[in-house]
């Protein structure tokens, strides 16, 4: 076994989208938060989503993490119907959300945090803890996971911190620790770097690049421009709820629309 | 007699006392662990009460099947009653929560309370089956008619419950260190997140929510059991108050802290009626109201100055050393260990059935057939302490592994309660019953060992899954 063989998406080619996205609707009341959005992202790269406040970035992300049911539309996550999946079960699957805010478990420590997610538990129900398969010793496998993904991301000096203690930009590290331990193939990050210090920005940029290498898909929004055109290899503009534009960096730069809509002169 | 006297005394703090915290450990199930706000606490209480108290004097009975009235000389027909009351307000807690809990919290809040008055109502109204105001009595104890009323009754009752109470917390311990229990703390402290990262919430929150309701009904039954009378109005609002101060007050979210929690609570009510008969005969009078007061101020003082209660929730921190190479020492191996909770076991059983034939006082110590006759304290007294000092000393050999050495008391209490219905049991049957009952509790034991991990035995359920480890390199 690697060193990292616990991430699972490496070693098989895919050619199609990891997921795609196709005539998404979500309304709030009579507002159309998004308006019929379709996109693709390719698996093995790490994809922005851009667009100005309330274009329905954060609305499509929860969406597609199931967190809100569609009211019209389809996704399709590594080839199969995503709409209509309970979010719990499309963590199981392999697609998971980061929070814009994080939202840490703030009365449990890092290591708790990160055991709350992996590995996919058994004694996380009542009728394991009586009659299944519950080993005490899974937890310690969980912990030995944690304490990887935390070196991963540079939180082992943490590691029995409460997590309300933590930074913001160390809270934003603990949600993409958190995200790492269930195994993802597609991680979708809300603003991942808002907030944070430059030093960690490039830290936390450095660790998604590394992790893109092995395999896993990145999705994030992000306002900074500089990390998107510098990092991204496929820009997606939202704009009023739709896609505006889709390309590589060059391009989105390029494009009159994105510029009028978003960028500015 | 000094102990007489004593038991009699001490029962009348550490049973309510004792009462009080299982009724908290159940809430702090809900509210400390899972951030469930039941604001009908006493519902599921006054279900618990009644249900049993029905099923055992036969009021709920068709009157010419008469099945359900065992008498209150059968002490398995108690335990059923007491298990069909847990499952009453269990089911009924999952009935109420299926639709609230899937709103927002707040609802669950009002849902529960309006639930309370209307449980509250019906008993009172529906005199034909609850007695109503005219109060449900007769509701005997286990191992009535055995034991004589008064302090002897009161020294076994004590000791059930303080029995049970343990085993509570011992599962509570379990359940809250299990990936069950962790799940459920990352829905209290973030519902959406915990959802977003794979947790079924509705059906965790329902698990927990039902299961405390459920030990909340064995709260009622206990306290009917105990109290022999029970009216409605005991179940107002006032009992779902209590139970959050005891929880708040001795550190949501840690069951050691709320059953500390309570004791406290309980000593402060207990020492004000005791100095009721020293006081100016118009303050006496008043001293329940004051209390009220004192109770609030003090609910105040500690949410101001230590909002986690006395005894916060801990830590966590993983063990990787075993006690034995944290005190730096080589442990034993392990058929020693074994042999030291053996010894354990047969010690602390031994410590039981001392303070038993102490409560009962005709009966031998130790399960001898001499049935009847008289012991002499100092016997007694010298046979407790060589036992509880054979147990410390058991123990000591059993720190090993963490699940040898938690098992220890819980195979003691089994024990104890085995030892306590064979003391009872008419002699005819005693031999037979020991074998029995003492072949039940090994086989529980065994099944908790290996449930537990501590013993590895090649059993079906454990190889249901494939791997039981998960995917560890």
């Amino acid at each position: 076994m690697g060193a990292r063989s616990w991430i699972r998406a490496g070693g098989r080619t895919v050619t199609g989208p990891i997921l795609e996205v196709r005539g998404v609707v979500k309304t709030f009341g009579g507002i159309h938060a998004v308006d019929g959005c379709s996109l693709s992202v390719r698996p093995r790269t790490i994809t922005g989503l851009i667009g100005p406040n309330g274009a329905g970035k954060s609305t499509l992300f929860n969406v597609i993490a199931g967190l809100y049911a569609p009211d019209a539309g389809e996704i399709v996550f590594d080839g199969r119907r995503l709409d209509g999946t309970p979010a719990h079960e499309i963590v199981r699957r392999g697609l998971v959300k980061t929070f814009q805010i994080p939202r840490e478990f703030r009365n449990m420590t890092v290591l708790e945090n990160l055991m709350v997610v992996g590995p996919p538990a058994t004694g996380e129900r009542i009728r394991d803890l009586v009659f299944g398969p519950y080993d005490r010793r899974q937890d310690e496998d969980a912990i030995r996971k944690a304490e990887r993904v935390l070196e991963t991301v540079g939180l082992r000096s943490l590691r029995d911190e409460y997590a309300r203690n933590l930074s913001g930009g160390q809270k934003k590290l603990l949600e993409l620790a958190r995200a790492l331990m269930a195994d993802p193939k597609l991680l979708l990050l809300d603003e991942p770097v808002a907030g944070v210090n430059p030093t960690l920005t490039q830290h936390l940029l450095g660790v998604v690049e590394g992790l893109r290498d092995e395999g896993l898909t990145f999705f994030l929004i992000e306002h900074d421009m500089d990390v998107v055109m510098k990092r991204c290899e496929w820009i997606v503009v939202m704009h009023q709820g739709r896609t505006l534009a889709e390309g590589v960096p060059e391009a989105i730069k390029a494009n009159p629309a994105v510029i009028d809509s978003y960028l500015g002169g | 007699m000094v102990y007489e006297y004593v038991v009699l005394q001490l029962s009348t703090f550490v049973v309510p006392a004792t009462l009080l915290a299982i009724l908290a450990l159940a809430l702090n199930l809900q509210w400390g662990q899972t951030g469930l706000f039941n604001a009908g606490v006493a519902a599921f209480a006054g279900v618990g009460a009644y249900v049993f108290g029905m099923l055992v004097t036969g009021s709920f009975a068709i009157p010419d099947l008469y099945w359900s009235h065992w008498g209150p000389s059968e002490p398995w027909g108690i335990v059923a009653a007491a298990f069909g009351a847990m499952v009453f307000a269990g089911v009924l807690g999952a009935i109420i929560a299926v639709p609230t809990l899937r709103l927002r919290a707040d609802y669950l809040a009002i849902a529960t309370l309006a639930l309370a008055e209307i449980v509250r109502l019906i008993l009172k109204n529906e005199r034909a089956l609850t007695g109503g105001d005219q109060t449900l009595a007769f509701i005997p104890r286990p191992l009535d008619g055995l034991v004589p009323r008064g302090w002897a009754a009161d020294g076994v009752f004590m000791l059930f419950a303080v029995g049970l109470m343990l085993g509570l917390l011992l599962l509570m311990e379990f359940l809250t260190r299990s990936p069950w229990g962790r799940a459920l703390k990352a829905v209290r402290e973030d519902e959406e997140a915990a959802t977003a990262l794979g947790k079924n919430a509705f059906i965790l929150k329902i698990g927990a929510f039902s299961m405390g309701c459920a030990f909340m009904g064995m709260y009622g039954a206990l306290l009917a059991s105990f109290q022999g009378v029970i009216v409605p109005d005991q179940f107002a609002p006032f009992t779902t108050f209590i139970a959050y101060v005891v929880v708040i007050l001795g550190g949501s979210g840690n069951p050691r802290g709320v059953i500390l929690g309570a004791y406290v609570f309980s000593l402060f009510g207990w020492t004000t009626q005791q100095l009721r008969a020293y006081l100016p005969e118009g303050f006496a009078l008043r001293i329940d109201f004051v209390n009220q007061i004192v109770i609030g101020v003090l609910l105040v003082v500690v949410i101001l100055w230590r909002p986690d209660g006395i005894m916060p929730e801990p830590r966590f921190v993983p063990r990787t050393a075993s006690a034995w190479r944290r005190l730096r020492l080589r442990p034993p191996p392990i058929p020693f260990q074994w042999f030291g909770l053996a010894v354990a076991w047969f010690a602390f059983s031994g410590v039981g059935a001392t303070l038993l034939a102490v409560g009962i006082h005709s009966r031998a110590a130790f399960g001898t057939p001499a049935l009847g006759t008289q012991v002499h304290p100092a016997v007694l007294g010298i046979a407790f302490v060589v036992a509880l000092v054979a147990a410390v000393t058991a123990l000591g050999f059993t720190l090993g592994h963490g699940w040898v050495r938690r098992i220890g008391p819980a195979v003691a209490l089994v024990d104890v309660a085995v030892m306590l219905v064979l003391l009872l049991q008419p002699s005819d049957r005693t031999v037979s019953d020991f074998v029995l009952l003492r072949l039940f509790a090994a086989l529980g034991v065994l099944y908790v060992f290996v449930r537990a991990g501590v013993l590895r035995v090649p059993v079906p359920w454990a190889r249901a899954r494939g791997s039981a480890r998960g995917g560890g390199p």
